[in-house]
């Protein structure tokens, strides 16, 4: 038994986990974070969604104007306007404050992606901004030579023929940066490639005369694997045009960036970390949980905390366990409802299952069939909370967002 | 027959790439294929009898791969058990038969006077023959000690006590860093504890498994888990300084060895992890004690991080030594374990260990700690900044009264 009682002890590192870490430790409390993965955030995309589809269908302009068409049990409701609204300015302040900032909240932001489509966000890099590209008439795609996932054809063939872009020329034009071998390489190898100076310069020397000035550039996400402008500043600058890196199948650097970025806030603001560790059990007692418990080399150890935040996902992230017909959290073995017909055979249509989870109140405890929360010290946030189809309304992030940043005020 | 058993389900693996994006050697060598091609992907076809991915080699054995995923899914260990021969008949060289054998060498260094051996081992003729056998001559091999731990602990005056700790103190700090082992054991003895360094003890087996000898290796754990179980049964607490050999002694044994280890996994406790549980139960005190004037970088060993009981010996040494203490927080030192001193990987190592390097230069500390022996070898050849364990800082605050500079 380890002595030390924690203020906050949280189950998971991805986006939910590390945001209510970071959220609890910097009003002051102690925290512990104890993860058996990276979370998805490693080799997501970074960008938080808020709402970019209206639940009844539609790409939405402002996230809000979707709210009065979300079903009761969204974990947005739960959460409530208020609270989302702080959620967000205390996240732009962390990225300020880390040296990453992320653009003011404005409506949908829209990014592009590698499949040519424009995928609705809501908090987004400088560097992954469509907007920005607003005032160039011609538009390179820009790829890189022998580099997976990533084709400009594709992009400038779709966009082309898009109303969003009526008036812009789109280009395709390909780098060739041949220190990266010859193919088979992904945007994080180049992005790595371009932290150093070497790679840096290679990239702006080989585009400069192929683009003119003034015009706007979709690149793969390969400005750098570190939380900072610098990458994209300088070829921004030194290119004088005008960019933006796209959303890519992952592992995706952007994601990567901040979670970079999140991790280096942790380990200043003192929160101990426990990666490797899988929490295997709880002791609860009258309604609380007292402790929960790991599996290490010195044998099963117990963590004990005046709170817990459950943020450990969904299926990807381990916080849900099924069994045929059966689906349970893993650490606290909750029930979790499930609808007839898990699944959709059109994968663009919502999947009961992504909404599966554990059903909470409005403190974010797990509560009964009656409302009653089971254990009113241990929160839950992001993924592990049920009734947001996030796939499919474009809300993932957003929901990690609001969940850890209200479970950490509660505290 | 294979030497590694464990059942192993590639289709764990969801194939998200969390594991490749973490990993530091495909970071620094693009020609690694990385952890998920190297383990679950080309497993589906060693299963299948097909060869895997080339270049599985380049594995150093670090186990970021294992901290990152989601899934649960053994990747070093696949690549480890590719590795043995498993199933592609990959042949150990030279280099890694030496690497594999510390003991061995430490014996023969052992029958010659230290001053010949320290010479020998410095020279630039010997460095040149060490390097023909494929262990490059730039990296910082360390040199044997004068006298042995075991040695220098039987020669020690006996501590009796009913309360009773094993140390498991490995050929690190056996053979080339018998100070620390001291240090510790001062501890121990001031909290009030007799010290039991059984005999018998080998080495824990991971440098075999790692270079290419898991039959090798699957003996010694079987002589280890012998020994250390029978303390283990009688509830005295088995204590280890180097936090591979703990991972090695008590997940990996169970994982690759099973028949060799059969019962419970042995449970072993970091150093620092025993003193900070010692220091609560109030069986030692922490003194007032004088940092004069120095900082400390610390830097997490990899083994550290995945053996899942996160960073005990930077916590303890928060608590003495407050703000005079950072965490590097930069990743992998590149020589993983014995990886940075071969041939054709030294390169690999240093461009991995680069990041730890600029930080360890940029803190401007005075002293870098780290638990595991390799990783202080690695730091100082990358710095010039001697670096220790954390408990020889923390006798500093528990035996004496403080650094004196
Ligand atoms: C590839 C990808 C791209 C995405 N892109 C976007 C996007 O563009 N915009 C957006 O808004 N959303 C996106 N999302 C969705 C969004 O990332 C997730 O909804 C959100 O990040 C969920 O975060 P989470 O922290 O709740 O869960 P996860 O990120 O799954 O983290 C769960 C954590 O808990 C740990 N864990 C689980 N069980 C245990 C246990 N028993 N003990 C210890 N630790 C445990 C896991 O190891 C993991 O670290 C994307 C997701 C993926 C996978
Ligand atoms: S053990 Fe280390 S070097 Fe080997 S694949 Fe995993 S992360 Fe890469
Ligand atoms: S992190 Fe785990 S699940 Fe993801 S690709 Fe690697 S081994 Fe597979």
């Amino acid at each position: 038994m380890n002595g030390k009682i924690y203020d906050n002890i949280v189950i998971g590192a991805g986006m939910a986990g590390l945001l209510n870490a970071v959220f609890s430790a910097s009003s002051g409390k102690s925290v512990k974070l104890i993860t058996a993965g990276a979370g998805s955030l490693t080799i997501g995309s970074g960008l938080i969604d808020l709402l970019g589809y209206s639940t009844v269908g539609g790409i939405l302009k402002d996230p809000f104007d979707g709210f009065s068409t979300l079903e009761a049990g969204h974990p947005y409701l739960k959460c409530g306007r208020a609270a989302i609204d702080k959620a967000v300015r205390a996240f732009l302040d962390i990225c300020d404050k880390r040296g990453f900032p992320y653009l003011p909240a404005n409506g949908c932001r829209f990014v592009p992606t590698a499949m040519g489509r424009l995928k609705p966000s809501f908090l987004v890099p400088p560097s992954m901004d469509m907007e920005s590209l607003r005032g160039a008439e011609t538009v390179y795609v820009a790829g890189v030579d022998g580099m997976k996932d990533f084709s400009p054809e594709i992009i400038c063939g779709a966009f082309s023929s898009m109303e969003y872009f009526k008036c812009k020329r789109f280009e395709p034009l390909s780098v060739s940066l041949p220190e990266l071998g010859a193919a088979g390489f992904g945007s994080m190898e180049a992005a790595r490639f371009m932290d150093s100076e070497e790679g840096c310069s290679a990239f702006i020397d080989r585009l400069k005369g192929k683009i003119n000035t003034g015009c706007g550039m979709i690149i793969p996400p390969i400005l750098g694997s570190k939380p900072g402008l610098w990458v994209y500043e300088r070829v921004k600058s030194e290119l004088n045009a005008e960019i933006c890196e796209s959303a890519v199948i992952p592992p995706a650097v952007t994601g990567y960036r901040l979670r970079s970025m999140l991790m280096g806030f942790l380990g200043d603001l003192g929160v101990e970390l426990a990666e490797n560790a899988r929490v295997i059990s709880a002791e609860v007692k009258n309604g609380r949980c007292i402790s929960v418990s790991t599996a290490g080399p010195g044998g099963v150890k117990s963590h004990r905390a005046d709170n817990f935040t459950v943020a450990s996902g969904g299926f990807y992230g381990g916080g849900l366990t099924s069994a045929a017909g059966r689906v349970w959290e893993s650490v606290f073995g909750l029930p979790v409802k499930t609808p007839d017909g898990w699944a959709s055979a059109d994968f663009s249509e919502r999947q009961n299952y992504s909404g599966f989870g554990v059903s909470v109140n409005d403190r974010l405890n797990a509560c009964d069939i009656l409302g009653k929360p089971v254990y009113e010290n241990v929160y839950f946030a992001g993924r592990i909370i049920a009734g947001a189809d996030s796939p499919y309304e474009h809300s993932g992030n957003g929901v990690a967002l609001a969940t850890s940043y209200l479970a950490a005020s509660l505290l | 027959m294979p030497p590694i058993k464990k059942e192993i389900n590639p289709d764990l693996c969801t194939g998200c790439s969390a594991c490749t994006v973490s990993c530091p050697v495909a970071q620094a060598a693009p020609e690694f294929p990385g952890p998920k091609i190297a383990g679950p992907v080309s497993e589906r076809f060693r299963l299948s009898g097909v060869a895997g991915a080339e270049r599985i080699s380049y594995c150093s054995n670090c186990k970021n791969c294992d901290i990152a995923c989601p899934r649960g899914v053994p990747v070093s260990l696949m690549t480890m058990a590719a590795l043995n021969g498993q199933d592609n008949g990959i042949r150990p060289s030279l280099n890694n038969l030496i690497l594999a054998n510390g003991p061995a060498m430490a014996r023969v260094a052992g029958i010659f006077p230290h001053f010949l051996v320290k010479f020998a081992m410095e020279s630039r003729l010997s460095r040149l023959i060490l390097d023909g056998l494929g262990i490059d001559k730039r990296s910082p091999l360390p040199v044997f000690a004068g006298e042995y731990f075991p040695d220098v602990f039987k020669k020690r005056k006996k501590f009796k006590s009913d309360k009773k700790v094993v140390l498991f103190s490995g050929c690190f700090i056996n053979f080339y860093d018998p100070e620390t082992g001291t240090d510790f054991v001062d501890i121990l003895e001031k909290a009030g504890y007799e010290v039991i360094l059984p005999e018998g003890l080998v080495c824990c087996g991971l440098p075999m498994a790692a270079n290419g000898f898991a039959g090798k290796a699957a003996k010694n754990a079987a002589v280890n888990y012998g020994i250390l179980k029978k303390y283990c049964g009688e509830g005295i607490p088995v204590t280890a300084l180097c936090p591979s050999c703990a991972l090695m002694l008590t997940r990996e044994y169970g994982e690759m060895f099973p028949e060799a280890v059969s019962g419970e996994p042995l449970a072993v406790a970091d150093a620092c992890s025993f003193i900070a549980s010692l220091m609560e139960k109030g069986e030692l005190e922490a003194r007032e004690g004088n940092i004069g004037g120095m900082s400390f970088i610390y830097h997490a060993p990899c083994h550290l991080r995945a053996a899942g009981d996160g960073l005990p010996g930077y916590e303890l040494l928060k608590r003495l030594a407050g703000d005079a203490v950072k965490n590097a927080s930069a990743g992998c030192c590149g020589i993983a374990g014995s990886y940075g001193f071969k041939k054709g990987k030294y390169e690999i190592g240093i461009k991995v260990g680069r990041a730890l390097f600029d930080e360890v230069k940029k803190s401007g500390a005075s002293l870098a700690v780290s638990e595991c022996g390799t990783c202080r070898v690695q730091i100082t050849g990358g710095t010039g900044v001697r670096a220790a364990h954390p408990v020889s800082v923390v006798k500093k605050f528990t035996v004496l009264s403080g650094f004196t500079r």
